[in-house]
């Protein structure tokens, strides 16, 4: 190859050297490893999530008694917007993107995403994003006008001050990074997949990834969409929203749902691909219905674009449209039964270890399936004119998105830890994790129902005794309270495994996927050897070979050990070189949307930046000469 | 896993939730505002088709956890054979696609109906009309057949159907009266109705269900239901003036300062003839002027105050309309309500020069308490 004669690239002169080694700060900056970046995607967002939930705990403080007073009005409008906001945005979403990072090329049987610095600067857009929102916290009030931010209230004539242009900006930042790590992983799924493995061969994590990539593609323009003007109303008087002037505010409300409902989707499949994992792994038997989990998936991700007015049955959009869409909303329940019933079939018959990954998975099917039928007694929209802005929804969606989102990543970590550190997380404290979970969360949750059918609204900052809500609120917040033990638990879980530092081995369930068949952690290029895809659950039939016979009795499980990575030649194999590129887009455009609020200097810094990332970026070769005389 | 350890995970978990079970249950249904307790046809269908869905799901519920439940500890590792793997079954497939639908059928006939019988509206003819204005954050309420208008206070006759033409003036707010009928938001430049119909007098609570800003929990109402007969007798007494008062006495002062620092804002004679469409012309008037100067307006849109001694609360449902809470409020409405147009707006809190006395706040709550029509009153839901 070298004896051919290159003609010499164009390439940006650099600043700063392109970082070599795989240790320290540098390293971290300029890393391309889906790992890492998945590792990053997790820390940050986790330490959003503890943010998240002091924000919660403090709403619940508030209520927990009649007219309380430990936060002011406006103080807690704050705190209900950024909890919402904070926990879709800056917790699920991240978090379901750190496990897509992480596992979805280890299952695939590939080395890296499609577009490794792509990936960093959605991870750097990202880590900027949240930071960007939050900053509003300092400089004048965080947003509040609630995480859907409903114009005339989120506009600048009942809203002055920077707190919901911060929202926006945030939004839209954050949008940017989704949309870019949506289009990877279509990418990377599509194209990257090991040889042998046709789509039906993948694993239904890697297919929910999928699909939820798909709609975050296709729903976070619209919310940029809706940001943009908002943006555009508040800071450049246009009138989309301002109905004195001719604008609507239902038309935002139209878009915010078009983009919210399937946002829903968006949080709440990788978290049915985590229990897809997570069961049969732990029932030692094949997932119950796999064409069927993956169909009612992909008609999940389908209808949640029909749907979005039930968000707004009480707009008074009229009967035609409220039955429309009561009929489309009550469809949706039947590919997510077909779920639930094939994940309950799953367990049937099976072997079942119940560790703390798997009791939390399983608690996911009993709290997702509250949550599914409070969701049928309100999608019966006469029914929901009574329950529409209640603490019933509220409740409703926190046994969707808690007791269903939360309880499968928490799943997810305590299944996939061993794959991540090579040692495993303390049993004994993990059953206590999960156990106090779960009671502080239906005790917080479970009442809410209540409150919400006896009148409570949401979003109030307080309630007068003589409403007789004042119990239910009470151990709503003790509910809180245990849920915050449980957090703490298993923070100190992480550190007290971290200081035994258990030995998981590469395959410490006999689980089924390829993630499992290299060591942990893996080495940073993932597979010595791409391998050769023969089944659904390929790693498990090679253990198991007998099972492909026929042979249903006695099963012996071969002898085969996880892929050994300590004799390679690593400079065999072909790796991106790290870039920081990503790192200055991304902070390039976080003070471009600084400057949109406050000074076109700003922006032009922020836009330079964004121009010499993307020249640099564009110019810069793969690899460096030095690697590529091998 | 032993017995033993079973017991540890389970017995939690079936305590929490029968601790939670309870808890639910001894809170009773006696909130002034719970659902469950329907006083009106529209309230009632809402009630019995989410009772119905409910108890399908009850049933839903308890074959689902069971199944979960029993598969979890029945299924549970003995020793290490792999089970017999099974990878699917059509017919089940089929059958658990099939149930749900038939489910979902069986719901969604009544839910249909429902949707035409609670939102197609009476005959206009044949009903009360009322009009609803949110604003930030009080209930305006004005009766365009009778002429009558009045704020935060919601009458009616009994068994009667009122439509109630909804809208805003500011930003997006919800009507609800959770005995009566389930909610419909009240939007800037959107004409909603509400059919609502009672079934017995009584006084019932009404909140807004949208959020709205600063004061969102503090905008509330009152519905007073009132026989047919004391409903005639309520609106003769929203036409009738209150007594003269003696000059010299204190609602005399009280009268001459509410003129001269508070009715630039505040109607209180719309029992006059032709009163009504002067005070619509002035919310609106009123309205334009704040938009003009967010900041230092000098004028307002606030509550009309025709008869305020009539009136059960005082800022929007939110505190007994008396001596003592009237003047609280007036020396500062921020010791009740937060963020009100009043406080920011009205001279008398932002003007050096405007400031009143204590003596003169309590002249004002007296006259205010002394508006009331000057007849024989026989209605009975008079504040005492």
């Amino acid at each position: 190859m070298s004896s051919i004669a290159k003609p010499k690239q164009f390439q940006l002169p650099r600043i700063f050297p392109r970082p070599k080694s795989h240790k320290g700060l540098w390293y971290w900056l300029a890393t391309v490893d889906h790992k890492k970046i998945g590792t990053m995607y997790g820390l940050v967002a986790f330490f959003w999530f503890l943010v998240g939930g002091i924000e919660a705990l403090l709403i619940r403080l508030q209520l927990g008694q009649a007219e309380s007073s430990i936060l002011s009005p406006e103080v807690y409008n704050q705190m209900f917007t950024m909890h919402g906001t904070t926990m879709v945005f800056l917790v699920v979403m991240p978090l379901s993107a750190a496990f897509f990072n992480w596992i979805v090329p280890l299952q695939i049987g590939a080395r890296d995403v499609a577009f490794p610095r792509l990936n960093a600067l959605s991870l750097w857009v990202f880590i900027f994003g949240t930071i960007l929102m939050n900053i509003s916290w300092f400089v004048g009030g965080a947003p509040n006008g609630g995480w859907f931010g409903y114009p005339p209230n989120s506009s600048l004539g009942f809203n002055p001050g920077n707190g919901i242009t911060y929202w926006v900006m945030g939004l839209n930042i954050l949008g940017v990074a989704s949309i870019a790590a949506g289009l990877n992983f279509i990418v990377t799924i599509i194209n990257m997949r090991a040889p042998g493995m046709h789509m039906m061969k993948m694993p239904v994590f890697t297919w929910m990834t999928l699909i939820t990539s798909v709609l975050i593609v296709l729903a976070l323009p619209i919310l940029a969409v809706a940001g943009i003007q908002l943006t555009a109303d508040r800071i450049y008087g246009t009138n989309f929203f301002n109905s004195e002037a001719g604008g609507d505010p239902i038309f935002w409300q139209h878009i915010f749902w078009l983009f919210g409902h399937p946002e829903v989707y968006i949080l709440i499949l990788p978290a049915m691909g985590i229990v897809s994992e997570v069961l049969p792994t732990f029932s030692r038997k094949p997932l119950f219905g796999y064409t069927a989990i993956v169909f009612a998936g992909i008609v999940i991700g389908f209808m949640g674009w029909f749907v979005w007015s039930h968000h707004m049955f009480t707009v008074g959009l009229g009967p035609a449209a409220n039955t429309a869409f009561t009929i489309t909303t009550m469809l949706i329940a039947i590919p997510t039964g077909v779920k639930i019933f094939n994940w309950i079939s799953t367990l049937w018959g099976g072997s079942i270890k119940l560790n703390t990954s798997m009791l939390f998975s399983i608690g996911f099917i009993a709290m997702f399936t509250i949550g599914g039928l409070s969701g049928v007694t309100h999608a019966a929209s006469p029914s929901d004119a009574q329950q529409q802005d209640t603490y019933y929804v509220v409740a409703h969606f926190h046994y969707v998105l808690f007791g269903g989102s939360i309880f499968a990543i928490f799943s997810g970590i305590y299944y996939w830890w061993p794959k991540f550190t090579g040692w495993l997380l303390d049993e004994k404290l993990g059953k206590i994790n999960f156990v106090l979970m779960f009671i502080g969360f239906n005790l917080q949750f479970g009442p809410m129902h209540w409150l919400g059918l006896n009148g409570m609204p949401r979003r109030i900052y307080t309630y007068t005794e003589d409403m007789g809500w004042e119990d239910s609120n009470l151990a709503a917040t003790l509910g809180g309270l245990i849920i915050a033990i449980a957090v703490l638990v298993f923070l100190g879980n992480v550190i007290l495994s971290k200081r035994k530092k258990q030995n998981s081995g590469g395959d410490p369930w006999d689980a089924r996927t390829l993630e499992w068949s290299i060591a942990s952690p893996p080495p940073h290029y993932n597979f010595v050897e791409i391998p050769k895809v023969k089944h659904i659950d390929d790693w498990w039939y090679r253990k198991y070979p007998e099972l492909l016979e026929g042979n249903n009795q006695n099963i012996k499980k071969q002898k085969i050990e996880v892929e050994d990575s300590s004799n390679v030649d690593e400079s065999k194999i072909h790796m991106p070189d790290l870039s920081y590129y990503p790192l200055i887009i991304g902070v390039g455009l976080t003070i471009a949307a600084l400057g949109v609020m406050y000074t076109f200097a700003l922006v032009t810094i922020g836009l330079i930046m964004v121009f010499w990332g993307s020249i640099g970026w564009s110019t810069e070769p793969v690899n460096e000469d030095s690697k590529e005389h091998h | 896993m032993t017995k033993k350890k079973l017991k540890q995970i389970f017995f939690p978990l079936f305590n929490s939730l029968f601790f939670i079970f309870f808890i639910s249950c001894g809170f009773g249904f006696d909130s002034p505002m719970s659902t469950f307790d329907a006083q009106g046809p529209v309230a009632q269908l809402q009630k019995d088709l989410f009772l119905f869905v409910f108890w399908l799901a009850v049933v839903v519920f308890f074959l689902v956890e069971g199944a979960i439940l029993y598969a979890s500890y029945r299924y549970r590792q003995k020793d290490e054979k792999l089970p017999v793997q099974i990878h699917g079954n059509a017919k089940l497939e089929l059958m658990w696609t099939i149930l749900p639908s038939i489910i979902i059928v069986i719901i969604a006939v009544p839910t249909v109906m429902g949707i035409w019988k609670t939102q197609v509206m009476p005959d206009e003819e044949k009903s009360i009309i009322v009009d609803s204005i949110g604003h930030q954050w009080w209930f305006e309420f004005r009766y365009p057949e009778e002429e009558i208008v009045t704020a935060n206070e919601l009458h009616i006759p009994e068994n009667k159907d009122v439509i109630v033409n909804i809208e805003s003036q500011d930003v997006i707010h919800s009507f609800w009266i959770p005995k009566i009928a389930g909610k419909i938001d009240m939007v800037p430049n959107h004409q909603n109705k509400l059919w609502i119909k009672a079934d017995s007098p009584g006084i019932y609570y009404g909140q807004c269900a949208e959020f709205c800003g600063i004061a969102h929990a503090l905008m509330k109402f009152r519905v007073v239901v009132h026989t047919k007969e004391d409903f005639e007798e309520w609106k003769n007494d929203m036409r009738t003036p209150p007594a003269a008062l003696n000059p010299g006495s204190e609602e005399d002062e009280g009268r001459k300062l509410f003129i001269g620092n508070c009715s630039m804002c505040h109607t209180h004679d719309s029992y006059k003839k032709a009163a009504y469409h002067k005070e619509i012309q002035n919310q609106s008037n009123r309205w334009e002027e704040w938009k003009k100067d967010k900041e230092y307006s000098a004028i307002v849109s606030a509550p009309n105050l025709t008869h305020f001694g009539n009136r059960l609360t005082i800022g929007a449902g939110l505190k007994e309309n008396n001596l003592e809470t009237l003047s609280n409020w007036i020396e500062n409405p921020d010791n009740i309500k937060i963020g009100t147009r009043m406080k920011n707006h009205a001279a008398i809190y932002n003007s050096d020069d405007q400031f009143l006395t204590s003596n003169e706040i309590d002249q004002i709550a007296k006259y205010l308490l002394s508006l009331k029509p000057d007849r024989v009153s026989v209605t009975t839901y008079t504040n005492k």
